[in-house]
């Protein structure tokens, strides 16, 4: 498999400099990120390279995309763990009514990310840490696949302890039967 | 050359065994909605045993020979709770945390959802302990396979139906299809449902759940003498379920006065334009609501979506999203479940304390399961509907159950959640006594 770069594939622009969080290195784990998730979907999806990869997101085949999200999912929720020492777990979950209904949806290319993070607690750092690593993946990933108008690729909640055991908003989803979320990271 | 093998069983990862409690209480929750319907009924004794345990669960082994050549073998359930009414119908799941309580749940919830829209089916689940992500299309696919030939023993299109769940999709219902073909050696079609339409599949299905949502919020408006054309909904969650009630509903007259997504929600007093909110969300290349704007629209983020000024909420989001904090807060005099457990028990009893009608999720998203049941009578006449004839009986069975349930709430006097319940248990029990007990 072809190993490029994905700093040759696109012209990654800078994170907006208004922004009220920047971490040192936003792009570069943004292109981290996209690389090892990329790598991942194409084991997964059986295809030859990154760049076949690539070409299948552009033209919306549902199963690729499926892969590529586990696998964002995967590295997004590894580099937040690593970032920042709160957090204790990190989930992916399908997001609609019933989950006999997600499969009757939109297509999975249609789908954001969708992340619950387990921290000790809720920090205006854990928050500014996750919308600048979205805000970095979206520009990486809008050039990759050719959507332009993308604003979001991350549907990250936090919650904390209280929210986990009182079994409340997602904190409810973690011991939940019915969308239940799978875990992608611990600590 | 000898060739290693190399066998590696997948073990249940310790995070997971805090969940099984959990699954342990599930299990018993379930037991205790049924003790309490079972009293309320004043059931017998001896049929009010049979319905507390599954009448058949199967657990197997199903190893796969992954992509790299070594073989995992994981483990796979089919809990069936009831075949007392019909067949045995339910979803299977692929799951790292799937287990034999949250299964056997499962299946003793499908047998109530059946009996409640009066669908000749009894209620079983099935599910495989993986984490479908980490495996490949083929490993996929070899998997569901194996599980579908450990399980082929007991499932059949007169024995028990399988169908798409939490991470399984039409692509495994084909390959299940093609695994009991092949084994059999003859076409068989209606061994599951939810297949892709080209194999089988029924059209309608797509909108089937919300469309039941919205027929069941327009029955209701006529019980409360409020016409379509003076109701103000609000819809929480515009997925597949929430953005199809909410496009029916519109059409029919219903002014849909605020819709939200999980980027945040739309409000607007006099009605939002959903033909114009529907446009955006085709266009958005996440299917989102963000970034919608016209003259006179709001925003406004799900906790304010929740207590907005309307007469019908709809949550079909996620669950627990109506909880004992803000239930006082919610201005609804009318909630119709979208979602399955979009209310927290405690919330529910607040609820009821205040007045608001709560139509269960039991009934009110029942619209996937009968238009399932429409698949499975397709396939088994081998002739197939035009989408206007599934949408009509979808109406018919929505309509009469509705009905139903409200008129045994009314006669005995309890809220639309416990009478669904009740009328579903006193539908299993009365099919179990009128079969006697083999031998």
């Amino acid at each position: 498999m072809s190993k490029v770069s994905t700093k040759e594939r696109t012209k990654t622009t800078a994170v907006d400099t208004a922004a009220p969080f920047r971490w040192p290195d936003a792009n570069s784990t943004a292109e981290l990120v996209l690389d090892e998730g990329l790598a991942f979907c194409a084991r997964k999806a059986g295809l030859d390279s990154v760049e076949s990869v690539i070409e299948s997101l552009r033209q919306g085949e549902s199963t690729v995309h499926q892969y590529c999200r586990y696998g964002l999912a995967k590295k997004v929720a590894e580099s937040i763990g690593q970032l920042d020492e709160n957090v204790k777990s990190v989930y992916t979950l399908d997001y609609d009514a019933t989950p006999q209904d997600r499969c009757f949806g939109a297509d999975d290319q249609a789908s954001l990310i969708h992340l619950i993070v387990w921290a000790g607690r809720k920090t205006d750092a854990l928050d500014a840490l996750v919308k600048a690593l979205d805000r970095a993946l979206v520009q990486a990933y809008a050039e990759l696949v050719n959507v332009p108008q993308l604003t979001h690729l991350l549907d990250v909640q936090i919650v904390d302890d209280a929210d986990v055991e009182g079994r409340r908003g997602y904190g409810a989803l973690l011991s939940s039967i019915h969308n239940r979320p799978i875990k992608v990271w611990a600590r | 050359m000898e060739r290693q093998i190399d066998v590696r069983t997948k073990q249940v990862s310790p995070a997971f065994v805090v969940r099984d409690t959990a699954d342990q209480d599930l299990w018993a929750t379930v037991l205790n909605q049924l003790d309490d319907v079972a009293e309320n009924l004043q059931l017998d004794s001896g049929i009010h045993a049979i319905l507390r345990q599954p009448e058949r669960e199967l657990t197997v082994s199903v190893p796969v020979v992954m992509d790299d050549g070594h073989i995992e073998v994981f483990t796979g359930y089919r809990i069936q709770h009831s075949s007392a009414r019909g067949p045995c119908k339910g979803g299977i799941r692929y799951h790292p945390a799937v287990n034999l309580n949250e299964v056997r749940a499962l299946a003793a919830l499908m047998t109530w959802k059946c009996a409640v829209v009066n669908i000749p089916y009894g209620g079983a689940k099935g599910g495989v302990q993986c984490e479908p992500g980490e495996l490949s299309q083929d490993e996929l696919c070899r998997m569901t396979r194996r599980f579908t030939a450990m399980i082929m023993p007991i499932i059949g299109s007169r024995r028990d139906i399988p169908a798409p769940d939490v991470n399984t999709n039409p692509q495994v219902m084909a390959w299940i299809t093609d695994t009991v073909s092949m084994l059999e050696r003859k076409t068989v079609i209606d061994i599951v449902t939810g297949k892709p339409i080209p194999l089988g599949g029924s059209k309608g299905r797509t909108e089937a759940t919300g469309r039941g949502v919205a027929i069941t919020t327009l029955e209701l408006l006529k019980r409360q003498g409020i016409a379509p054309n003076d109701a103000r909904v609000a819809v929480q969650g515009y997925g597949n379920v929430g953005s199809h009630a909410a496009t029916i509903l519109n059409g029919m007259g219903c002014q849909i006065v605020a819709v939200s997504d999980v980027t945040g929600g739309l409000y607007k007093g006099d009605g939002l334009d959903i033909s114009g909110i529907n446009k955006h969300v085709t266009a958005h290349p996440k299917g989102l609501l963000e970034g919608y704007g016209a003259p006179g629209v709001e925003q406004i983020d799900n906790d304010e979506l929740l207590t907005s000024d309307v007469d019908v909420l709809i949550p079909a989001a996620l669950e627990h999203q109506i909880r004992a904090d803000n239930a006082d807060d919610i201005r609804a005099s009318m909630i119709v479940e979208g979602a399955n457990g979009p209310t927290t028990r405690e919330a529910d009893s607040i609820l009821g304390e205040r007045g608001v009608v709560v139509v269960p999720d039991i009934l009110a998203n029942a619209g996937g399961v009968v238009v399932s049941y429409f698949e499975w009578v397709q396939d088994l006449q081998c002739y197939f509907w035009d989408e206007k004839e599934v949408n009509d009986n979808l109406k018919r069975i929505m309509v009469r159950s509705f009905k139903e349930v409200w008129d045994f709430s009314q006669e005995k006097d309890v809220p639309l959640r416990l009478g669904a319940y009740m009328l579903a248990v006193d539908r299993v029990a009365n099919a179990v006594k009128s079969r006697g007990v083999f031998p």
